[in-house]
């Protein structure tokens, strides 16, 4: 334990950068999965798409059923037959694959669960599509969104540290190379703070949704 | 007199026109070559068996539903060229599931429309509160949010939102068809005073005959896409085009669904007065014939007297009042059951007052049914 925090008072700055890092990791490809997986699902939701929601959601499964590990190698030969097959780009492809899933299923689900009669009298009193999803599909399927948000975030941060595995700069990269040189310290210098970074991220999460939706609960 | 528009209406051109309008879904016929005038100002009901077709019909009418074949015209204007957006903005709304935003307050629900609209936060605060009074609903329950309310007082709410930027035009699908059977007489009771004050052009689905006989000043009676019979209320009741509306009306509706405020215009009216005319009393063969509703003196019960050729004459004292709104069988009831008798019917938002005898009821009936002959034939 002194051993380990010798190290990480030492080596702060590169600890700090690592984090950041893998953080950076994590949010960017959350967040484009987000860009893909939201308007996918609305589009999906659509009366001229529905048919399809259900194919589309089999194939993302699939993705999401592939080891992660699996589908990092998959990326990395990928980008490795564009040019350059390690480093962010790879990782970063791979980490958006994985998070589509829990956002896709959840914004598919949210959508869905605006009752029917609301969808038509907002159409009725003469709401534009593009207002009803403003004004009425988003607001009340935010909360399942957000939960799906929180899904996949959660996950990334450990599949993020497989990223390492294809020299992508993160946490991983300390684990990686304490399993290789047998350097407990090293090891869990780096394991230490992902799980920290996933489980605050989870705290971070509850807050907001409890904060974001007390209505429901409160209510009566 | 008559509190509901007359039957005979005037000559404003209809509010909804429908013309030859084809409808299908896939291989499904809903509706063949069907044309439909709606008159401004009234009570249209469209009511059927399940899959006649009703809910497409009010569909047709906003633009939500588009015919395969034929036109529709709103205020003259064809949908197939009209800014649908703007359109519905013009015309209110109502569905049996409400359909309130659950996540916007009871203010937020109903400054919806005028929001669209762009109405000055000023305007709107108004509308919204004139509109809370309108539907009876406590001023306090403003932020509420629907989830917080009972099932009549949302229903309350979805007709304020849909009376919230005044149109001419409501469309309401089973409105109170999801009620308890009290909370339904009263928002259809509330309806009607409301319609007597507003004279929108409603077109009102129900499956309810109760419901059209009562609310409707003229029903269209659907089955398998087609139109059975329309036509005012009294001519589904004493004329029924076939079978299918006899068994649809049910004979035993005729008199709970006839209301004296429908027979009132043909019955002879009273006067009321204060006390007798001093001069009256000695001169009467001047005054025209008629009733005349006045206490013998000042401060004393009033009395209903008949003027006629041989003056001013005493008939009844306390005679028995009943509303505009009540039934024919509970005016038949008084009357039955002390031969004789006279009996007064009060309008209460115009406050006139007619008499009736058994046979005064019988002639308005059948007045009333031949001023609405020939009935409109079934399309």
């Amino acid at each position: 334990m002194n051993a380990l925090a010798g190290w990480i008072s030492e080596n702060s700055g590169l600890l700090l950068r690592l984090s950041l890092l893998h953080l950076g990791l994590v949010a960017m490809s959350v967040f484009l999965a987000a860009a893909v997986a939201v308007p996918l699902a609305v589009a999906l939701t659509r009366p001229r798409w529905q048919r399809y929601a259900r194919n589309v959601l089999d194939v993302v499964n699939v993705l999401q059923t592939v080891p992660g590990l699996a589908l990092i190698g998959f990326a990395s030969a990928l980008w490795a037959w564009l040019g350059e097959g390690i480093g962010w780009w790879p990782a970063l492809t791979a980490l958006v694959a994985y998070a589509l899933l829990p956002l896709f299923s959840n914004a598919l689900t949210g959508i869905g669960q605006v009752p029917s009669a609301v969808r038509r009298s907002a159409e009725a009193l003469g709401l534009a599509e593009r207002q009803i999803w403003w004004q009425v599909e988003l607001p009340l399927s935010w909360p399942a969104l957000l939960a799906g948000l929180r899904t996949a975030v959660v996950f990334n941060v450990g599949t993020a540290a497989l990223a390492a595995a294809i020299g992508a700069d993160c946490l991983g990269t300390l684990i990686f190379q304490g399993i290789a040189t047998g350097n407990t310290t090293l090891l869990l210098a780096g394991a230490l703070p992902t799980a920290l970074m996933a489980l605050l991220l989870e705290l971070l999460f509850a807050l907001l949704q409890k904060r974001l939706f007390p209505r429901r609960m409160a209510a009566r | 007199m008559s509190t509901k528009t007359p039957p005979e209406t005037s000559s404003d051109a209809p509010a909804i026109v429908l013309e030859n309008v084809t409808c299908r879904y896939g291989a499904l016929e809903v509706f063949k070559q069907i044309s439909l005038g709606i008159a401004p100002g009234q009570v249209t009901v469209l009511i059927g068996p399940s899959g006649s077709g009703k809910t497409t019909l009010l569909g047709l009418m906003n633009g939500m539903v588009r015919p395969q074949s034929g036109r529709v015209l709103v205020r003259g204007q064809d949908l197939a060229r009209a800014d649908l957006i703007a359109l519905r903005r013009r015309i209110g709304y109502v569905i049996q599931e409400v359909g309130l935003f659950p996540h916007y307050t009871v203010y937020q629900n109903i400054a919806l429309v005028p929001r669209l609209l762009k109405w000055e936060e000023a305007r709107i605060r108004n509308r919204v509160e004139a509109l809370l009074g309108l539907i009876r609903i406590p001023a306090d329950r403003l932020n509420a949010y629907p989830d917080q309310l009972s099932g009549g007082q949302q229903q309350r709410v979805g007709v304020a939102r849909a009376l919230a930027a005044d149109p001419d035009i409501l469309l309401m699908d089973e409105p109170f068809g999801a009620l308890d059977p009290i909370t339904r007489e009263q928002l259809q009771d509330d309806f009607l005073a409301l319609q007597r004050r507003l004279h929108k052009t409603v077109v009102f689905v129900t499956h309810d005959m109760d419901e059209a006989l009562k609310l409707g000043d003229r029903i269209v009676l659907l089955n398998q896409g087609r139109i059975v019979q329309a036509g005012h209320p009294f001519q589904f009741l004493l004329q029924p085009a076939n079978d299918f509306v006899r068994s649809f009306v049910g004979r035993h509706r005729l008199l709970t669904a006839i209301r004296l405020e429908q027979l009132q215009p043909w019955l002879p009216s009273v006067q009321v007065a204060e006390a007798l005319p001093r001069q009256e009393a000695r001169a009467r063969q001047k005054a025209p014939p008629g009733w005349l509703l006045a206490p013998e003196q000042p401060d004393s019960e009033p009395v209903l007297w008949q003027r006629g050729r041989a003056g001013l004459q005493r008939v009844q004292a306390r005679p028995t009042v009943l509303q505009a709104t009540d039934t024919l069988e509970s005016a038949l009831a008084v009357l039955l059951s002390r031969p004789g008798s006279v009996l007064l019917i009060r309008d209460e938002p115009t406050d006139q007052m007619a008499a009736a005898t058994v046979a005064d009821l019988q002639g308005a009936l059948s007045q009333a049914l031949r001023e609405l002959n020939p009935p409109e034939a079934p399309r």
